[in-house]
């Protein structure tokens, strides 16, 4: 009974791994553009900056750690999304399918995916900065240090101006 | 025979570095300030540690080598190669404090990258890097298009004979006005009035494209600084290719090529003389050599069948030419793609594109219009020569702002400095081959440093060799500065060692 679930699982998995589409790196698609040219791909990254809407569809630029891929989507698929990446935030991982474009003739040349589907992986968070102690501790010092310089160049300065008048 | 530097000449040329770091130090108050604002406080203290060391650096020069000698032409060009390296090791220091550098020397390199507006880069996770990070590298790109010793020149300096080979020193021979230090306040107040201008263009398109209020106005003075100066530098990873608009791409194109002008040209068109940017040698030249390596790209593209349609190959084509000719760098396409995609003859072209450069008097690097104009003058000079009597006396003529006769100084120094060029890209291919790289990919990226251009085809990346870092460093120095001060800096080394 056992074996025979398992051939069944084994069985299950090769068919629906067959219907669905190639997970890519963005070093994939920009190193071999042509060989994934208007194939379906499933992409995977950080929603970075901020989506620049175009009427019903909008843009979304997401990095997978090695570079950015501009993602073409609908309105509603961008709206799942919520967060995007910046110094103050982590965006959401989101993973798609859609078609890749080498050069795209819908938009003049850009190498994008038309995105299908998309969920989100794992929301984004606003980034936490620890404040640290020990760079104000040697601003602290280079601080005092500087205001005796400037008192000592100031001091300098008043003396030459008292020699010249002599 | 030649005279050994005496404690004097040392003392000056340590007086006026004293001086441009201190206004360096300063202009590092501009990115804490904008750190404050929006509480971006670890950011802060980076600045506040950074300004606070180049201060400190500015005062003891000042101190130390205290002197009220105004300054000689051998010390006024010491001082401007001088300068532009301590400027890259201290601007780095916020930088690599952010923890977005792999190593100082990274910093280092992005530093030097910032001030000699080429626009390569080593920093890692640029999409999370802090506004004020930002800031300060497009601030970089401003101040060292202007020249950093034209801050000093505009607001510190008093002697006017030594002004002037500083000035010269930052790869500017010609003045607009007769005074240098107004020569120096108009390209200031130029550059800020543009930057006006330039950035409200930016920012509305942005806004109109669907950028937020406030990255609009963020991101039109990052890309305005970084493309009137030829910088190259973006707020985000991607470069141009994040805005998905044309209409940014129209916009950056036309101040790309505002950068490149001369700024005696900015003069003429401020004073109502436009007739002058037409009948100028540099305009013509550029109109030239813009449609000869349009040609050699298209044809290079259209061969590879690279781009189906004539949009697309203008989008991506054209508008990297303009980047790669103006010495801007920005980029609508991945660096990866132009090994992968564009082919060796399109590749050809971009590299003659970048090793030729904007105009003389600009924010560019590279050979410069007006000597590949030259050039060009000299060779038909030569064969009429060949042509016609012994006896027939032939005037070649340039017109400039003026009319100038090609005499054989001029040439004998346009094709010095050509010849100065070719090799400083040869020297960095070569080093990129000696390092494991290919032929043409060496050759892309050497050009690409020494010529202050910043496209880059894959090759500059955090994890390339040290070596090959330094050699980038140095070809964007030397390439920035146009070799006169970097013979004044070797030429007070001989003296103090063999001088008497």
């Amino acid at each position: 009974m056992k074996s025979k679930l398992v051939l069944f699982l084994f069985i299950s998995f090769c068919f629906v791994s067959l219907g669905f589409a190639q997970r890519v790196t963005s070093k994939e698609l920009i190193e071999n553009a042509a060989g994934y040219d208007l194939k379906e791909v499933v992409y995977q990254g950080e929603a970075i900056g901020e989506a620049l809407e175009r009427a019903d569809h909008c843009w979304v630029n997401v990095h997978d750690g090695n570079a950015a891929v501009g993602l073409w989507l609908s309105q509603d698929d961008c709206s799942k999304i919520n967060f995007f990446g910046d110094y103050n935030t982590t965006g959401d991982t989101i993973e798609i399918k859609g078609v890749f474009h080498r050069s795209c003739t819908q938009h003049s040349g850009e190498l994008d995916i038309h995105v299908a589907e998309l969920r989100v992986v794992e929301q984004g968070a606003k980034r936490e900065h620890i404040f640290n102690r020990k760079k104000m501790n040697l601003f602290l010092v280079l601080f005092s240090v500087l205001c005796l310089l400037w008192i000592l160049q100031i001091l300098k300065l008043l003396q030459r101006k008292k020699s010249l008048r002599r | 025979m030649i005279l050994r530097p005496q404690a004097k000449n040392f003392k000056t040329i340590g007086y006026y570095i004293g001086k441009i770091l201190i206004g360096i130090g300063f202009a590092e108050l501009i990115p804490f300030l904008v750190a404050i604002f929006l509480g971006e406080f670890e950011p802060a203290l980076d600045f506040a540690i950074g300004a606070s060391i180049t201060l400190i650096f500015g005062f003891i020069f000042q101190i130390v080598f205290f002197t009220d000698r105004s300054i000689e032409k051998i010390e006024g060009l010491t001082i401007t190669a001088i300068s532009w390296l301590f400027a890259m090791f201290l601007a780095a220091i916020p930088l690599y404090l952010s923890g977005h550098w792999a190593s100082y020397l990274d910093a280092c390199f992005d530093s030097m990258s910032g001030l000699a507006t080429t626009g390569l880069a080593l920093v890692n996770d640029l999409d999370h890097l802090s506004i004020s990070h930002n800031i300060w590298r497009h601030l970089l790109m401003f101040i060292g298009g202007q020249g950093i010793v034209i801050v000093a020149l505009s607001f510190f300096t008093k002697g006017l004979s030594g002004a002037f080979s500083m000035y010269v020193g930052e790869a500017r021979d010609e003045k607009i006005l007769p005074n240098i230090i107004h020569t120096a306040r108009f390209i200031w107040i130029t550059s800020l009035i543009y930057f006006i201008l330039g950035s409200s263009v930016l920012t509305l398109v942005g806004y109109f494209n669907g950028l937020s209020f406030f990255s609009s106005i963020f991101h039109g003075v990052c890309l305005f600084m970084a493309a009137f100066d030829t910088g190259g530098f973006t707020p985000q990873s991607q470069s141009i290719i994040f805005y998905h608009s044309w209409v940014f791409e129209v916009v950056t194109i036309f101040i790309m090529i505002l950068g490149a002008v001369n700024f005696n040209l900015h003069y003429c068109l401020w004073y109502g003389r436009r007739r002058e940017i037409f009948k100028d040698a540099e305009t013509k030249t550029f109109l030239v050599s813009l449609g000869v390596l349009g040609l050699i790209v298209g044809l290079g593209l259209f061969s590879a069948h690279v781009y189906s349609d004539n949009l697309s190959f203008l989008r991506k084509g054209f508008y990297q030419l303009i980047s790669a000719h103006t010495g801007t760098g920005y980029a609508t396409l991945y660096a990866k793609q132009f090994i992968s995609e564009w082919g060796d003859v399109a590749l050809m072209g971009m590299i003659l594109a970048m090793s030729i450069g904007g105009a003389t008097c600009s924010t560019t690097g590279a050979i410069k219009l007006l000597r590949i104009n030259v050039l060009f003058k000299t060779l038909v000079n030569e064969i009429k020569k060949a042509i016609l009597p012994e006896r027939a006396v032939i005037v070649q003529k340039i017109h400039h702002i003026k009319e100038i006769i090609l005499n054989d100084k001029l040439v004998k120094a346009s094709l010095l400095v050509i010849l100065l060029y070719v090799t400083l890209y040869a020297v960095g291919a070569l080093a990129g081959m000696i390092l494991g790289y290919p032929f043409l990919n060496s050759l892309f990226e050497s050009t690409s440093a020494a010529a202050n251009v910043g496209l880059s085809c894959g090759i500059t990346d955090p994890s390339m060799p040290n070596a090959l870092k330094i050699v980038y460093i140095i070809q964007m120095w030397v390439g920035r500065l146009e070799f006169v001060s970097i013979f004044a800096i070797l030429g007070v080394i001989i003296a103090s060692l063999k001088g008497k």
